[in-house]
């Protein structure tokens, strides 16, 4: 089925280290697929501010032809990779992650994801 | 769970713990085209293939126009149990009924127990909202909801207004037991065309936004992952957790208290669906029953 297809990449994205959460946004805010592999409370938060965030992001990459969008946080990083005309993956990381190394793989997902969605 | 009613949309049951509860009133809400009347006739066939006894309640089609739409799906049947009488299909304007009144409670009870629908179907149920601005008007709308438990496992379409529409806040979500919202965003992905339960009493439901499809033949069909079917299935995992606890219980509480505990212990150890263990729940139950 391809909601396990989709529940399976976030899952392998979520379990690289440094990975806080990954998060599949419909544009309206709605989470689509959710995968937090740490303490979920230190995300729930975070996880408000992002719903909010939604559609103005899908607006400026849409506007802009942006391939992401970084915020940072004290501690924790989040990038905002458009997937489809109506969805956004969300991925959460800590300060010390490799950042590269999880943004290319991010970007790999996000391909997939555009994939079994579209 | 074997005692729910199925709705026979197909991939429903299990999110929504099962089926819906029996004698209950169950609300299908979403704008025009999102699948509502497909809903309700999939939940009116599931039972007549049963040989259960259905009304249809119609403020919009015709009854020809129903069975129309029931053969472009391809489900033929539906002559065969109107001619049998097994479903019956009462067609009123909308816009001629301007209250509710007990005359429909009346047709749709039937004269007898006998000729009792088992399901209702009223699609849709929107324009009798509409007026919903007095007291009494509300009160008729929660007493007709009432009257329709007593009779059957009802389900009522719901046309969604916009939010700006001040009409949409006389739309009686809270009366009903159970409330599925559907959506159709037109983009044409898998996500635009969805289900999401916003309520079902009594019920340990799923609370994604599930991908749904309307395919000629079969009507709704929904997608939920394995991930999060394992979400909404209980598990006996933490049984011996359970039983040590009903063991505090008789040692330390007594009488109508001791027998609620229990009694309330069971049905969470039959709805633990969580990985983690129950410890600090039950911890919190004993502590709070056990003080004077």
């Amino acid at each position: 089925m391809k909601v396990d297809k989709l529940n399976k990449e976030l899952r392998e994205l979520s379990n690289i280290p440094g990975v806080k959460a990954c998060i599949l946004y419909r544009l309206d805010g709605e989470i689509i697929q959710v995968r937090i592999p740490g303490d979920k409370n230190e995300i729930i938060k975070l996880m408000k501010w992002m719903k909010n965030q939604v559609k103005y992001v899908i607006n400026e990459i849409k506007k802009k032809n942006l391939d992401s969008v970084d915020f940072s946080f004290d501690e924790l990083q989040v990038v905002f990779y458009p997937s489809s005309q109506s969805t956004v993956l969300a991925v959460v990381t800590e300060e010390e992650a490799h950042r590269d190394l999880i943004k290319m793989e991010a970007i790999g997902t996000r391909d997939k994801v555009n994939k079994i969605i579209t | 769970m074997s005692d729910k009613i199925k709705t026979g949309v197909y991939g429903l049951d299990p999110i929504l713990g099962g089926g819906y509860r029996e004698g209950t009133v169950n609300l299908v809400y979403g704008k025009t085209g999102v699948g509502k009347t497909t809903f309700g006739l999939q939940y009116a066939l599931y039972g007549l293939n049963r040989g259960e006894k259905v009304t249809y309640v119609s403020f919009e089609m015709t009854k020809k126009q129903i069975v129309k739409e029931c053969k472009d799906m391809g489900w033929d049947e539906i002559t065969k149990y109107l001619e049998n009488n097994q479903l019956e299909i009462i067609h009123e304007f909308g816009e001629d009924v301007l209250f509710l009144s007990k005359d429909l409670l009346k047709k749709i009870r039937g004269k007898d127990k006998r000729s009792r629908a088992s399901r209702v179907i009223i699609d849709p149920l929107t324009h009798l909202t509409f007026s919903l601005r007095s007291k009494n008007e509300r009160k008729a709308l929660s007493k007709f909801f009432e009257g329709l438990r007593n009779i059957s496992t009802a389900v009522i379409t719901l046309e969604e207004r916009g939010l700006s529409n001040d009409e949409d806040s006389s739309t009686p979500l809270y009366l009903a037991d159970s409330v599925v919202h559907l959506e159709n965003l037109g983009f044409g992905e898998m996500y635009d065309r969805t289900l999401k339960i916003i309520k079902n009493r009594g019920t340990n439901h799923g609370e994604g936004v599930y991908p749904i499809d309307i395919l000629s033949g079969l009507g709704l069909v929904v997608e939920a992952s394995e991930d999060q079917l394992k979400d909404i299935r209980s598990h006996k995992r933490y049984d011996e957790k359970f039983v040590e606890a009903k063991k505090e219980v008789k040692s330390k509480l007594d009488g109508e208290v001791q027998e609620s505990i229990l009694n309330r212990l069971e049905i969470l150890r039959n709805n633990w669906t969580r990985d983690e263990k129950p410890d600090k729940v039950i911890e919190e139950v004993l502590r709070t029953e056990k003080e004077e």
